[in-house]
């Protein structure tokens, strides 16, 4: 899932200015499951801001769609958006985009940082799994991503800040990803493609290229 | 919910509104209290508080079972977690984390239920009114 954080409250009413009405929008799916943008939390923006400009009489109303980066799902907004001088996303950045692409005329703020797609791996806790790279190496490394998940991002690991499998960045905090690579190929019985040297990455199809585009003529009618 | 209660307290009816019951019996409730019977503090959300502030409550305060004492196991441990995360919400937008309160307390303990109410009414009082219709 793609995962995010609520901006701090401050950061948001900067943004809403001397705007009086505006719009909070969530989204229904990463960020609803990682508890920073969905209908709960939009609600609680919304109520959070009233309280906030209690005084100037700045109303919010709220409203969650199930997935903020279609636009056929944001397409139903359009007379609330309308009615409003300004809207707040509570998606991640693609949500934000999707509202401020379908609805050019409005004003449209973000109210999360987008940070990374990940995975919740305890409680309260998500952790970055996946860069985005374009070229999935997953099949040589026993389904961990030393791109995303080794500090360093080397495709040839572990380095010599590797000490009892933790990582010498933020050894607390941070696997070494090499060191679980070795686990799981062992536990695999795969340990050969250890010995395999990876050649340097086409780094061509992550964020070198320009905008990355995916298309299909298949699904084009 | 009514703005003309100050003090907004969510009790679990395992508990807190037991500890209410004998605490308010001959006396009543106080005017500036607004008793909600929750199934379990844990049910409370951190929406609920908020709302509750916005409808007029100066304060709210949540009371739920002691630690170990919980139908639902963790439910108190939920909703003292959810008073923290309001309190931070409010902090953020330059209200007192002393709006906002949770404690845990045993539907025999009537004395305590009261006395903890007047504590935060008392410390309500000293604060400056954001919104609140008095104490």
């Amino acid at each position: 899932m793609i995962v995010a954080e609520r901006k701090p409250i401050a950061e948001i009413m900067e943004m809403v200015g001397p705007r009086k009405k505006m719009l909070v929008v969530g989204c229904g799916a990463c960020v609803t499951v990682c508890m920073a943008g969905g209908e709960r939390e939009a609600e609680i923006l919304a109520t959070t801001l009233e309280l906030a400009f209690r005084n100037e009489g700045k109303q919010f109303l709220w409203d969650c769609v199930e997935r903020q980066c279609e636009t056929e799902f944001v397409e139903p907004l359009r007379d609330k958006v309308r009615a409003s001088a300004g809207v707040l996303s509570m998606g991640c950045g693609v949500g934000v985009q999707t509202l401020a692409a379908v609805f050019p005329e409005s004003a449209v703020f973000p109210a999360l940082n987008t940070h990374f797609m990940g995975r919740p791996v305890e409680q309260g806790l998500w952790a970055e799994t996946c860069a985005g790279c374009g070229t999935c190496i997953l099949s040589k490394t026993g389904g961990i991503c030393p791109i995303a998940r080794c500090s360093k991002s080397l495709l040839n690991g572990p380095c010599g800040g590797s000490v009892n499998g933790r990582c010498e960045v933020d050894p607390e905090h941070i696997e070494c990803a090499w060191q679980l690579i070795y686990d799981r190929l062992e536990a695999w019985d795969a340990l050969d493609l250890m010995d395999e040297i990876m050649p340097p990455k086409d780094w061509s199809t992550s964020a070198h290229g320009g905008v990355r585009r995916v298309f299909r003529e298949d699904v084009v009618l | 919910m009514a703005s003309e209660f100050s003090i907004v307290a969510f009790c679990c009816e395992h508990s807190g509104a037991l500890a209410a019951g004998t605490a308010f019996a001959d006396a009543g409730i106080p005017d500036n209290v607004k008793i909600v019977s929750v199934p379990c503090s844990g049910s409370v959300q951190t929406i609920d508080i908020l709302k509750a502030l916005h409808s007029g409550a100066a304060g709210v305060v949540i009371f739920g079972c002691h630690d170990g004492a919980c139908k639902h196991l963790s439910g108190n441990q939920r909703a003292k977690k959810r008073v923290a995360y309001a309190a931070g919400i409010l902090e953020e937008i330059g209200w007192e984390r002393e709006r906002v309160g949770f404690s845990t307390i045993a539907s025999v303990e009537g004395k305590v239920f009261s006395d903890l109410l007047a504590q935060m009414t008392h410390g309500l009082r000293s604060l400056a009114p954001e919104g609140s219709e008095g104490v």
